[in-house]
């Protein structure tokens, strides 16, 4: 980490994380447009699979709703990084919110116990949904091979980057 | 790990946001230190220590016995 003065990040650093940020949101802002549109077109150009009824209803709600709630927090947060970048003080507060290294800490401890967490109960879940229905207990467990693979990839990138 | 943080910001007079300031930390950062909750990075303690213009030593107390 860059130091400048006693003992501070660049600012210079935290302001191009927010403009990063900002421009990852408004990626997300289109995603969620894209979900809106493909909701109310899909039936004329985009074919699915229906395997249950009430599929057509529930693509349609589910993407909507989904677009929508994308699109309305990515303008929030959009809001929220700008004002930050605006008013000093508040960036100041944020940046040392950030850069802090125990809440880095805690964060990192809080997506490990996720994790781990998250893991088991797939686990379970494919244990019990091989008895409830097939397609579920194949995504469940294709769900946890691309969790393990992640999880041994990520172990191997950041091993050998420290 | 102890500290005596607390005891020589008091003897300074310095309040902990000021410490926390300075050393780019919060202030709930600095509270955790001197409630022995958490132990800082090397990098941390190497700027309060030069902070308050003592040696790491100084600061933070290592009891090698505790640590086993």
């Amino acid at each position: 980490m860059k130091q400048n003065g006693l003992f501070s990040e660049q600012e210079r650093e935290f302001e191009k994380r927010c403009r990063r940020r900002i421009l990852a949101q408004k990626l997300l802002f289109l995603l969620g447009a894209l979900a809106v549109f493909a909701s109310l077109m899909y039936e004329k150009w985009m074919p699915v699979l229906f395997l249950e009824p009430g599929g057509r209803e529930y693509v349609t709600e589910f993407y909507l709703v989904l677009g929508a709630a994308l699109m309305a927090a990515s303008l929030v947060q959009i809001y929220r990084t700008r004002r930050c970048l605006r008013d000093p003080e508040l960036k100041k507060a944020k940046q040392l919110a950030e850069s802090d290294e125990r809440n880095r800490l805690i964060g990192l401890k809080c997506w490990a116990v996720s994790g781990y967490a998250m893991f088991l109960l797939l686990y379970l879940g494919v244990l019990v949904s091989g008895f409830v229905n097939m397609t579920v207990s194949r995504v469940l467990l294709a769900t946890v091979a691309v969790f393990a693979v992640l999880l041994g990839v990520s172990r191997l990138v950041i091993g050998r980057r420290m | 790990m102890e500290n005596r943080i607390q005891e020589l910001r008091k003897e300074r007079r310095i309040r902990q946001e000021d410490l926390a300031e300075a050393v780019g930390v919060t202030r709930q950062t600095i509270i955790s230190l001197e409630n022995g909750r958490y132990n800082a990075s090397l990098l941390l303690a190497h700027r309060i220590a030069a902070y308050f213009g003592l040696t790491i030593e100084e600061v933070f107390l290592f009891d090698e016995e505790e640590q086993r």
